[in-house]
């Protein structure tokens, strides 16, 4: 796939574009910092302004060791996984096996949409079931390992992001298993051209 | 739940340990390159994110989030919060401190769940940007259609865990 305007954009923020501290999406958070700021400060006075400040900042400071870490480990994650041990597994359509495959697969993809979709859409290409298919994006939407640590950890500590995924665990094998099911009909993109 | 902590960094030693696994220099020097663009990209995107959320947290008035999604909203709030979710079209940067927010004026655990669940599934600004031009209409509302109920078991079954493991 050529690289386009939307590859160097960034998606989720990370990953997918060149990193640069300035950029449009900083200044949309920044003014969205300013504005909710500013209802704050007028309809809930100075010192609950201040005190969020402060919060925050302490916040901040919990958060910073774990957010490097966690991209630490996230690096490491995108460099050792090769992206072909992905695509031996998935990619036929070998019923639920293939579903359950596919949904491990997606929990350990790692990246924004720009690594996961170009993979589903080879998948679907090559004659993936749609089961597989659902899975393995359902998988790395909702419990994808690189995604998870990087921002849900720092933010809502072990024992949520424990919780979320043992409650979540057989979900994206159910989403496929529904999808074999679903009467829609899909037809494969064509190759090439 | 320090043991969870203790036995994932014992897994993370192991894997790495692994020959196959083991990253060599070259690897480990890319690896933190990739971390260190993006610490660049995150950090100040972070800070105001943070900012943003402890500011609307302040002007969310606690007990209307402590009567719809609060611990004791029970089934109902969980069914609330799976389709709040689905009304963040923005990407983890902005939910998490959203999450934090919600966490301090009150939600329950398992409306938590079922809320971010819902945004990692629905991902409205994804699915509109990515999905909808490299897979299709057809292939959104196969994938829609079967992951539906899914924010809503995840918020149930945790509701059971939490219900199960004392303290």
């Amino acid at each position: 796939m050529a690289a386009t305007e939307d590859d160097k954009r960034e998606s989720e923020g990370l990953g997918n574009g060149e990193p640069r501290f300035f950029g449009p999406s900083l200044y949309v958070f920044a003014a969205a910092a300013i504005i909710a700021g500013a209802f704050c400060y007028s309809l809930k006075g100075a010192e609950v302004f201040y005190r969020v400040l402060a919060e925050e900042g302490a916040l901040l400071l919990v958060i910073f060791p774990r957010v490097i870490a966690a991209l630490l480990m996230a690096g490491l994650i995108q460099v050792l996984v090769p992206q072909d041990l992905v695509s031996k597994w998935v990619g036929r359509d070998s019923g639920v096996r293939g579903i359950v495959i596919a949904a491990a697969a997606g929990v350990l993809t790692p990246g924004g949409p720009l690594t996961a979709f170009p993979v589903v859409v080879a998948l679907f290409a090559s004659g993936a079931h749609r089961g597989a298919l659902v899975a393995y994006l359902t998988g790395w939407a909702l419990l994808g390992i690189q995604r998870t640590l990087v921002w849900e950890l720092p933010f809502l500590g072990t024992d949520f992001v424990l919780l979320r995924f043992a409650a979540s665990a057989v979900l994206p094998i159910l989403a496929g298993l529904i999808a074999m099911r679903v009467p829609i009909t899909l037809t494969p993109p064509r190759t090439g051209g | 739940m320090q043991i969870a902590s203790g036995i994932g960094m014992w897994i993370a030693v192991q894997l790495l340990g692994t020959p196959a696994w083991r990253p060599d220099g070259d690897e480990i020097r890319r690896a933190l390159k990739i971390a260190a663009g993006h610490f660049r990209t995150l950090l100040p995107r972070m800070v105001m994110a943070l900012l943003m959320a402890g500011f609307v947290a302040e002007l969310i008035p606690e007990d209307l989030i402590g009567t719809w999604i609060g611990g004791e909203s029970g089934i109902q709030g969980i069914l609330i919060a799976s389709g709040a979710g689905i009304f963040v079209p923005a990407g983890a940067l902005v939910i998490m401190p959203i999450a934090v927010a919600l966490l301090k004026v009150g939600v329950g655990l398992p409306q938590l769940v079922a809320f971010v669940s819902s945004w990692a599934i629905f991902a409205v600004h994804r699915m509109v940007t990515y999905e909808a031009p490299m897979m299709g209409g057809r292939f959104i509302a196969l994938r829609l259609l079967a992951s539906c109920p899914l924010p809503f078991l995840a918020g149930i079954t945790a509701g059971f865990l939490i219900a199960l493991v004392p303290g």
